[in-house]
């Protein structure tokens, strides 16, 4: 899929585990996983607003697109 | 009470039908081995089981087809009731033939039921069993057809509402399994919204 998620790099950038983001965004850890491995087919806009809210970012800073 | 689901009307039904084919492969598994004993017995002169499995003229006891056939009488454990028919091969295949289809039937139904009892309906598993139910249906047609041309030799005898019903049978479930893929489709993608 061309569109990457970058939660890693987030996550590095803010220090923070997979486990603490996966807890502050109400998730469980195998779902974080597939949204960190690209495997997702689609992602809630209320998802997202909770990763950039528990990230302090942007959208832009979690998906991008490769064509 | 629900129809799909756990602890639903689906529930029941699977566990029916389980008791059900079981009930149908205990019944094959008892004729079959009624036909080695008496067969044994018939060609080896030796007297295994010769009370239950019985062969033989049984003077106007057993309706036979064939005139001087020989007819077989098989004792039902734990009842009064009996087998009757006429010993002969083509007996003894339309019976392996239509308990054995109809065990499978049976089974297949089970599956299908057991995967709707689950709270997720729209499985890989239920869809596998669907398909192997669609194919057994249509499959039917021809076997039937050519059993039962062997065993009578005549066309006359294959009843074609019996060939219908097993026709749209299957046809109605390959309809239903593409419901099911494409509810399966949705399942996959709802499970990946993340």
């Amino acid at each position: 899929m061309p569109i990457i998620i970058n939660i890693d790099v987030m996550l590095a950038k803010r220090k923070m585990q997979s486990q603490e983001l996966a807890e502050k965004i109400g998730i469980t850890q195998a779902n974080l996983s597939i949204l960190k491995n690209g495997k997702a087919k689609a992602i809630k806009v209320s998802t997202l607003e909770a990763i950039c809210t528990a990230l302090d970012c942007q959208p832009g800073d979690i998906l991008e697109f490769k064509p | 009470m629900k129809l799909i689901g756990e602890k639903s009307i689906s529930t029941i039904l699977s566990k029916i039908l389980l008791i059900g084919c079981m009930g149908q492969l205990l019944y094959l598994g008892y004729l079959i081995f009624g036909f080695i004993v008496a067969y044994t017995n018939l060609h080896q002169e030796t007297l295994f089981f010769s009370d239950i499995f019985k062969t033989g003229n049984f003077n106007n006891e057993v309706d036979s087809t064939a005139s001087n056939a020989l007819a077989f009488q098989f004792s039902i454990p734990f009842s009064e009731a009996v087998i009757k028919g006429n010993f002969t091969f083509s007996t003894f295949t339309s019976i392996l033939f239509f308990l054995g289809f109809y065990s499978l039937f049976t089974f297949y139904l089970f599956r299908i039921f057991k995967g709707m009892s689950t709270d997720i309906i729209f499985n890989k598993e239920t869809i596998r069993y669907l398909r192997k139910f669609a194919f057994l249906n249509i499959i039917f047609i021809p076997i039937y057809s050519i059993v039962l041309y062997f065993i009578d030799q005549s066309v006359y005898s294959i009843d074609p509402m019996f060939i219908l019903l097993h026709l749209a049978t299957g046809i109605i479930i390959i309809f239903i399994i593409e419901f099911f893929k494409k509810g399966y489709e949705l399942q996959t993608q709802t499970d990946l919204t993340i």
